[in-house]
């Protein structure tokens, strides 16, 4: 049997602290309404600033909804007081199981390279070794590893990941020197490839099914549906997984497919130069000897699968 | 006024927390790089020991002595994300410099000890003066340490250059390696002062003693 004396003892202790939580978080909460504006203020400052670090001619800079990835927050197309398009500046959040996320501003030349990264926030001291005074990462030019004890550090790690990650998805297409040629970017993959009058994608679909991370709807320039883009994930490949952008037609057809990442080194044998696989219009048992690789197989079942989604529809 | 000043006496010299007591060594070592850094940390911490303090002062009887320590940090947490979110919105590049250790002032021992032996006990204004004592004790022990640190290690002081370009700074200084040679220096010059006044003060009382005992041994 329980004291009832000591349930109200316990309860009162309880209840006292509540209290004390409840007014600390209310005078807390009190201090975050007056600062909030200032911060978010004074975070768009740094970031504007950070953008003109990296690219010293930069004029004028506008959001570029077109390159989204997995830790990118947003992009900024930059150009030139002369309306030339000098690069892009990508505001990413790189993930460190040290002290929390790197938020970094990542500057990409016209040639597709990452060509600064400014620091916006961290939460480790070690990384002010790889900083210069403006915050901005020095080993730009170092090959990830040239320094091993950095390699040890976390926030080290998700820099160089950052801007791996980064050149990843602005590695595909030709150099462009005008923002109206560049690639279509989708997870990487240049929507170009697939839809070659693609001008638009739209924001993220809800599609709920196995292996499907993204549904986004294609339009050209006059805003038509061309169709859609999945990106998917296709288990049982050789070696792992096979991330893909799927292309379907209006009518729900898949009528190409790009791979973005693989492990599978025979996988080439199914794909053109640029990682587009050549046979979607085959039937699944055209090559008899294809048949026999597990990552063929894989491609062939990530068609059916999102043939079976029937996403077709304007 | 005099209870002020001896309170402030106490916490900045005769039981300065970093110099005497040993308490927060770990951002005495971390800031010291520059004398900016050391008095954005020591400004920090004295606004969170003065209103933890004073918090704790005020809520005292309220408090439940079972669970004292864990409200001690529910309200030095408090303040410290308060003191985090100013700096942030109205000295950012501070706050940038400092990093990690701006939320760090939580754990900071000074701000607990101190919540635990003073102002638990006493009233909301000594407690606050406590805590600016305390405060002004640390902010002084930081600056001592960063002051040598940043001209020997840097050749400037706040920033500005006192050599000229022909100077070669000793990096080590800078280095965590030098924090702690230079902290060890500090204590024990420190002490040394510390010692030769209780020296000085037990020999004069020493002084007034004989007499008597010289008279005692002359009876005898």
């Amino acid at each position: 049997m329980v004291n009832k004396k000591t349930v109200w003892s316990v309860a009162n202790i309880g209840l006292r602290l509540l209290i004390i939580c409840l007014v600390v978080a209310a005078l807390t909460a009190l201090v975050y309404a007056v600062t909030k504006d200032p911060i978010a203020e004074g975070e768009l400052a740094r970031k504007e600033e950070a953008i003109r670090l990296i690219f010293v001619d930069a004029a004028d800079f506008a959001e570029d909804p077109a390159i989204v990835g997995t830790g990118v927050n947003t992009a900024f197309s930059v150009t030139d007081a002369a309306g030339n398009a000098l690069g892009w500046c990508v505001d990413y959040t790189g993930t460190s199981d040290y002290g929390g996320d790197v938020n970094m501003m990542i500057g990409v030349g016209n040639d597709r390279k990452v060509i600064g990264v400014q620091i916006i926030s961290h939460s480790e001291t070690f990384i002010d070794r790889y900083l210069d005074d403006e915050n901005r990462y020095t080993g730009i030019d170092q090959a990830y590893g040239t320094d091993l004890s950095a390699g040890a550090t976390m926030s080290y790690n998700a820099i160089r990941n950052a801007i791996a990650s980064v050149e990843k998805i602005f590695a595909v297409g030709e150099t462009a020197e005008a923002s109206d040629t560049a690639p279509l970017l989708l997870m990487g993959g240049n929507v170009k490839l697939l839809f070659a009058d693609a001008a638009s994608i739209s924001e993220e679909e809800t599609v709920e099914a196995v292996g499907v991370n993204e549904v986004r709807i294609v339009k050209n320039e006059a805003d038509d549906v061309l169709g859609r883009c999945v990106y998917y994930t296709a288990t049982g490949g050789y070696n792992g997984n096979i991330s893909l952008l799927v292309a379907v037609d209006t009518a729900g057809k898949v009528i190409g497919m790009h791979a973005l990442s693989y492990y599978d080194s025979l996988l080439y044998l199914y794909l053109d130069e640029n990682d587009c696989y050549v046979g979607v219009d085959q039937p699944r048992d055209a090559d008899v000897q294809a048949g026999a690789t597990r990552s063929y197989t894989a491609l062939r079942n990530a068609i059916e699968a999102v043939e079976a989604l029937q996403l077709g529809g304007a | 006024m005099k209870s002020f000043l001896r309170q402030l006496k106490e916490g900045i010299l005769d039981n300065n927390p970093t110099l005497v007591q040993l308490l927060g060594m770990c951002p005495t070592l971390a800031t010291t790089t520059s004398v900016q850094n050391a008095l954005g940390m020591g400004l920090a911490a004295t606004a969170v020991l003065i209103f933890s303090n004073l918090f704790v002062s005020l809520l005292r009887k309220f408090i439940p002595k079972q669970v004292r320590i864990a409200a001690y940090i529910v309200i030095i947490s408090g303040f410290v994300t308060m003191v985090e979110l100013l700096m942030k919105a109205y000295l950012n590049s501070l706050y940038q410099s400092l990093g990690i250790f701006i939320p760090l002032i939580v754990v900071n021992c000074i701000i607990l000890a101190r919540a635990e032996a003073f102002a638990s006990k006493n009233k909301p204004l000594p407690s606050a003066i406590d805590g600016l004592s305390m405060g002004l004790g640390f902010t002084f022990a930081l600056l001592l340490v960063s002051t040598v640190r940043e001209i020997i290690g840097n050749g400037t002081f706040c920033g500005i250059s006192l050599f000229g370009e022909g100077y070669a700074p000793a990096l080590l200084l800078v280095m965590p390696a030098g924090a702690f040679l230079t902290l060890g220096c500090v204590i024990a010059a420190v002490q040394k002062i510390r010692n030769m006044g209780e020296d000085k003060a037990r020999m004069e009382k020493l002084s007034q003693v004989e007499p008597e005992s010289t008279e005692k041994e002359e009876t005898v």
